[in-house]
């Protein structure tokens, strides 16, 4: 196996772990149950299934425009605070955050189609998502113009 | 906590012989080291699509104005962390870069048929095809 072109840059030993993760850098939460490559099986602009490049199981998910989706919850399922760098920080219950990206997802007219996939929706999920809290800064750059680059 | 990594893509302005920088954030790579290998290794497949693409798309996300997806065939991926294997028909690889270029996302997609260099679905997911090899 060749070197990895970032191998001198990591630190610690590699792994694998089964929770979900907010990905700032493109807005979504994701989760993987294995270690395993993915095709994407994409429902539609709100949420993605991550199948196995191996067995085509499904294997974890994408939800996509996670700091839309916190605008229409309320306080009580949105805590908010200011991060280390005066940052506004909304920590979310991931519970919360998939069934309000599933409600925008199912108004759509092509849900009828995809019952299928957001029955593995619901077969990913499992524990990985029950009480777990994502915290999902204001600032980071997914949404900022390329000049500020 | 691991640096930004800079590396060069191909500009999606003045294709295909301009580059520019495009940054794969280091708490994004230290975290797939972490906890997921396989994606990790798979930044190699990334790196190559982005220097190699066969397409670029521009404009990629309802809630996110611009980015930009480039679509490739690398040679091989890794489908598990130490299996690498060839790219199999009918699938395309496609990394993502969000406005400020920096990597966001990177998977194999499936192509529209076994030949075809065109993922999914492309006509409804993105704003606009920004460049092709393909004459």
């Amino acid at each position: 196996m060749d070197k990895h072109f970032l191998d001198e840059q990591v630190e610690g030993e590699p792994g694998f772990q089964k929770e979900f993760w907010y990905n700032p850098y493109g807005d979504c939460l994701e989760l993987y149950t294995e270690n395993v490559a993915v095709v994407a099986d994409r429902i539609d602009d709100i949420i993605t299934i991550y199948r196995s490049a191996e067995t085509k199981a499904p294997v974890g998910c994408q939800i996509k425009g996670i700091r839309a989706l916190l605008m229409h919850l309320d306080a009580n399922h949105v805590r908010v605070e200011v991060g280390e760098t005066q940052n506004v920080v909304r920590h979310v219950k991931v519970e919360f955050a998939v069934l309000a990206a599933l409600r925008n997802s199912l108004m759509l007219p092509t849900a009828i189609r995809h019952l299928d996939r957001y029955a593995d929706l619901f077969g990913i999920m499992g524990a990985s998502a029950r009480g777990k809290e994502v915290a999902v800064p204001e600032s980071r750059d997914a949404g900022l113009a390329l000049a500020e680059n | 906590m691991a640096k930004d990594f800079t590396i060069q893509v191909v500009d999606p302005d003045r294709p295909p012989t301009s580059f520019v920088n495009a940054v794969i954030p280091g708490d994004l790579y230290q975290h797939y080291f972490k906890t997921n290998e396989a994606k990790y290794r798979n930044l190699v497949a990334a790196d190559f699509v982005l220097r190699n693409p066969t397409l670029i798309f521009e404009g990629v996300r309802e809630y996110q104005e611009g980015g930009w997806c480039y679509v490739g065939r690398p040679a091989s991926y890794f489908l598990r962390p130490k299996i690498e294997v060839p790219l199999p028909p009918g699938f395309v690889f496609a990394a993502y870069l969000n406005p400020v270029r920096r990597l966001y996302e990177w998977r194999l997609e499936p192509a529209e048929s076994d030949n075809s260099p065109y993922p999914k679905a492309h006509e409804d997911r993105y704003k606009r095809l920004a460049w092709t090899s393909i004459s």
